[in-house]
């Protein structure tokens, strides 16, 4: 054998399988000698060493290596039609357990399919994670401005001078400008910024230039729904529209682009849901009464795109750097400016509302999962009893544990396929409604993104495997002959782990309850509580022609007694703020006459006309609202709230001063205190002046008589017409801007009640199944226990009992966490309502008195049974 | 159910396998498939089709003895299964079934 090729032999021991090789190596020395006999030496151990080679193939090294089993897929079939056959036979378990699966299923793709669209806000924009909205941070407490002023001069400073930092800024002022063609007018909104805006941002241009559309101070760009609105068509470059000013009164503006229909919701068009759709080159800012941008002390609000090797860190540094360096003292003193992060920006602001709303439904969501596939599992577990003997067959005639294991989770993951199918159509019917009931719109299914689709499908899967993974573990992990005898390995332990689920499922419905009970109550308490004015009946326009001169003024006063004519309007008032416009308000310091100005408090400042506290239904608590009855306008007087008055201890009749005027100011009136913005804060001290002494007014606000609403509007609408021919008609409701406040305290509330509905639902039909499963199994038991002497009493009491205990023991946790949790929630606020006893007693003993209602309408039927008949086959 | 499909080669070895009896291993019928049909077989291929067989269950396997001209190494005896019997005899009178259908000339006019 010395003669054979050690190398092709070596190869052979290395591809060939251990069990194999011998017989393999025999063979080949066999042929080998058999050819040396017919052929030769020489040709023989040629054969052998590509003989050898030969065995180089998968048949042979892939042997053993991938265990090629028994075909599953028969087994599956049969695993099919033995569950299909239960699924018949126990139509009302199989029923709960693909009903509670498909309404968490359904809740959890409507709320996952509106979160998703929240936290994809903004990841439409180009380079979303290297841009930044420059915010400026102030040392004291109050700051005069909102946060997003920034001075006008630090973003083209900070591209200037440190371009290894930062890539580019876009720097912006909004206006709300009536748009005309023809005889169509519409009120829009404008962004009137640098010629930046394309580049940074990436929007997507349909017609035109993007690199030369705002470099002109006539220039316009509109978004694709305007050209629709005026045109009819979308290819409207180098049409022109009317534009109503405020300085230069009408003019005409070109067309120079069309963004393709802006993504809906953004920080940058949608900027505080201003929703923007005309955009306006820097130049344009004269036209609008906007201060130079190139000062230090000009507000503005900034974008900045930092380069890709920049770190946020550095360019925050580098930033307030610029800021101490080249800004005057006076306007970098008390600020710090911090660099907000555009991809999360839309979740953060306003107090991380978005976010908390995400997580509260998200938790929700989890939550209502959870219980159905504790239903699932429950009711798996006390229906086990019938399938344990198909199980201890299956081991008899050579199934594996592991194909016991395959079997029960298949059927759990089929039926939460089954259930995901079910919930696909109802997400099809429901999620316009549901979408209504959040005031958002929800994608039909065909709109739904590919990656969507793969973590609905992989979530039902797993669903189904942490449904079907313990009922299947234990059944199998049941001793075969014990479970052909129909004994139950532990039953103790069993029925201790399904008390623990239950005791769960209670406790989550008692916490959602609670807090979805306090959550209305405090949303119901902003809506109903007294703001210190009534909001009811105001109507405000908002598309008052802003002509801020003499002769815009005595145009508003003959269009005021116009108005006035009509029945349908009570009062009515020009200013320049009203509830929730706050979009640009205005804070100033004042201070007595005479005292240093530097201690002054800061007052936000409004202007309104004499009219003012009677559509508004201020109560004056001393002096007079700017003039007596039938007096004239008189300057330079100011009202002051009762807030603003504490703050200044000032009293009728003293001298003010306000900073940004060198005139004195009477105190001639004070108010009560009310509240124009958010419930999230405090009254602040406020001051009127007069709008003709402000010089400027935005707002026209009606008190309507009571009657039918639609015509009053129609009557309003008619004689604005009539008075502001080339100016549209854009109205809404105090009640309505208010609500708009609290959208996602809203929108929270109508979920968690939805969602606790949907709980309530799965887990009392989780509990009907259990008890039901129950009684059966105790059916002898009882039987017994009536003979030896047990009333029905007596039955009912052992069956409930059992639940009654497990309900307290859930109240004793769910509610001292669903107290702390409410607790936190309202700390959010700055007017709320105290927590009362009532509150977690009522969802409590309305809890308790359901389930042993169910309980005891189960159980009632095997209590009040004749024991005879179950006792029979004894 | 349909048919269990063989191709050729396979239904050869099977053939052989059920032929050869006690004395059925990888080169006894390669040797055989050599001297019978006058083509070489590769070994190698021979004993994939083996192992598939087996896998199948249409033949089994035992480990058998040790002669001098296979250097010591022990021989992997096979021998046939029902199941693989009934295939066999299936595909055979299958076969026939279908030779039936052809015209019984001595040679086919063209």
């Amino acid at each position: 054998m010395k003669s054979l090729p050690s190398c092709a032999e070596r190869l052979l021991r290395a591809i060939c399988p251990e069990e194999v090789y011998e017989q393999i190596e025999g063979d080949l020395i066999e042929i080998y000698n058999y050819e040396v006999k017919t052929a030769g030496k020489r040709k023989a151990k040629l054969r052998f060493v590509f003989a050898c080679f030969r065995f180089f193939r998968p048949g042979i090294f892939l042997r053993n290596r991938f265990s090629v089993q028994l075909n599953q897929g028969y087994m599956f079939r049969s695993y099919l039609k033995v569950m299909s056959r239960n699924i018949a036979r126990q139509k009302f378990h199989s029923a709960i357990n693909i009903l509670g699966l498909t309404v968490g299923i359904t809740f959890a793709m409507l709320i996952g399919v509106f979160v998703w669209g929240e936290l994809q806000v903004n990841q439409d924009l180009k380079d979303v994670d290297r841009l930044f909205l420059l915010e400026t941070k102030y040392s004291s407490t109050e700051g005069t401005m909102p946060p997003f002023f920034v001075p006008a001069l630090l973003g083209p400073q900070a591209v200037e001078q440190y371009p290894a930092v930062f890539e580019t800024q876009y720097r912006f002022r909004d206006r709300s400008v009536t748009v005309s063609k023809g005889d169509k007018h519409f009120r829009l909104q404008s962004m009137i910024g640098d010629s930046t805006f394309f580049e940074m941002f990436g929007f997507k241009v349909l017609y035109g230039q993007s690199s030369s559309a705002l470099s002109h101070p006539n220039h316009i760009v509109i978004s694709e729904k305007v050209a629709r609105q005026f045109f009819d068509r979308s290819d409207v470059v180098g049409e022109s529209l009317t534009l109503s000013t405020e300085v230069n009164g009408l003019k005409e503006y070109l067309i120079t682009a069309v963004l393709a229909d802006l993504q809906k919701k953004n920080s940058v068009s949608d900027f505080m849901n201003s929703d923007a759709q005309i955009f306006l080159s820097q130049e344009s800012r004269i036209d609008f009464n906007l201060g130079f941008q190139d000062e230090w002390n000009t507000n503005i609000i900034t974008y900045i795109k930092t380069t890709p090797t920049a770190s946020a860190a550095d360019a925050t540094r580098i930033i307030n750097q610029l800021l101490s360096k080249d800004a005057p003292k006076e306007v970098s003193e008390d600020k710090t400016i911090e660099l907000n992060p555009l991809n999360e920006y839309y979740l953060l602001t306003n107090h991380g509302a978005v976010q908390k709303l995400i997580a509260s439904l998200s938790i929700i969501v989890v939550f209502i999962i959870l219980l159905a596939i504790v239903n699932f599992i429950n009711i798996s577990l006390a229906s086990s009893f019938s399938r344990l003997k198909e199980v201890g067959v299956r081991k008899v005639i050579g199934g594996l544990k592991n194909q016991v294991v395959i079997q029960f989770l298949s059927e759990s993951v089929v039926l939460a396929c089954v259930s995901g199918i079910l919930s696909l159509l109802l997400y099809q019917v429901l999620h316009r409604y549901f979408g209504e009931t959040l005031g958002v719109s929800l994608p039909s299914l065909t709109q739904l993104k590919f990656s969507v689709w793969v973590w609905l499908i992989a979530s039902v899967v797993v669903i189904g495997i942490l449904a079907g993974c313990y009922p299947s573990l234990y059944l199998s992990g049941t001793r075969t002959i014990e479970s052909l005898k129909g004994k139950f390995k532990s039953v103790k332990g069993t029925v201790f782990f399904s008390r623990g689920l239950v005791t769960i499922q209670f406790f989550i419905a008692v916490f959602i309850f609670t807090a979805t009970l306090i959550m209305s109550e405090q949303v119901g308490f902003i809506m109903k509580t007294d703001l210190g004015y009534d909001k009811s009946l105001v109507m405000i326009v908002s598309s008052v022609p802003r002509t801020w001169t003499e002769e815009g003024f005595s145009k508003m006063d003959a269009a005021k007694r116009e108005f006035l004519t009509t029945p349908a309007i009570k009062s009515a008032s020009l200013s320049w703020g009203a509830p929730n416009f706050n979009f640009s308000p205005f804070s100033a310091k004042i201070n007595h006459a005479g005292s240093n100005p530097d201690e002054g408090v800061l007052t936000t400042m409004q202007a309104a006309d004499e009219d003012y506290m009677e559509v508004y239904g201020f109560k004056l608590l001393d002096g007079k609202f700017f003039v007596d009855e039938g007096e004239a306008f008189q300057r330079n007087r100011i009202v002051i709230n009762q807030s603003a008055q504490k703050v200044l201890s000032a009293q009728i009749g003293d001298k003010m001063k306000i900073q940004f005027s060198d005139q004195e100011y009477t105190v001639v009136g004070i108010v009560s205190d009310f509240n124009f913005e958010s419930l999230h804060e405090k009254v602040k001290p406020v001051a009127f002046t007069h709008t003709r002494d402000f010089q400027a007014f935005r707002f026209f606000s009606f008190r309507l008589n009571p009657g039918n609403i639609a015509e009053s509007v129609q009557e309003v609408e008619k004689i604005w017409k009539k008075v502001f021919p080339n100016d549209p008609f854009v109205y809404t409701f105090t009640d309505e801007q208010m609500a708009s406040i609290y959208q996602t305290e809203i929108q929270l509330k109508k979920a968690s009640a939805i969602g606790s509905v949907l709980i309530l639902v799965i887990v009392l039909t989780g509990v009907l199944g259990l008890v039901s499963l129950s009684v059966a199994r105790r059916r002898k038991e009882i039987g017994i226990r009536k003979i030896v002497g047990a009333t029905a009493r007596d039955i009912l009491a052992l069956i409930s009992g059992e639940y009654a205990v497990l309900l307290t023991i859930s109240f004793l946790v769910g509610v001292p966490s669903s107290y702390l949790f409410c607790l936190r929630w309202l700390s959010g606020f700055a007017y709320h309502i105290e927590l009362a006893w009532w509150m977690f007693i009522v969802p409590v003993a309305f809890l308790f008195l359901v389930t042993i209602l169910i309980v005891g309408a189960q159980s009632i039927k095997s209590a009040l049974s004749n024991p005879v008949d179950s006792l029979r086959y004894e | 159910m349909r048919k269990e499909f063989l191709n050729d080669f396979e239904e050869l070895i099977l053939t052989l396998v059920a032929a050869l009896r006690e004395n059925a291993y990888g080169a006894a019928i390669t040797i055989e498939i050599e001297q019978w049909l006058g083509r070489k077989a590769t070994l190698s291929a021979v004993h994939v089709i083996l192992y598939r067989l087996e896998d199948k269950g249409y033949i089994k396997s035992m480990v058998g003895g040790a002669t001098k001209e296979r250097g010591g190494r022990r021989k992997r005896i096979y021998s046939i299964t029902n199941a693989g019997l009934a295939v066999l005899r299936t595909m055979k009178e299958t076969r026939t079934e279908i030779w039936k259908l052809v015209p019984q000339l001595k040679t086919v006019s063209n």
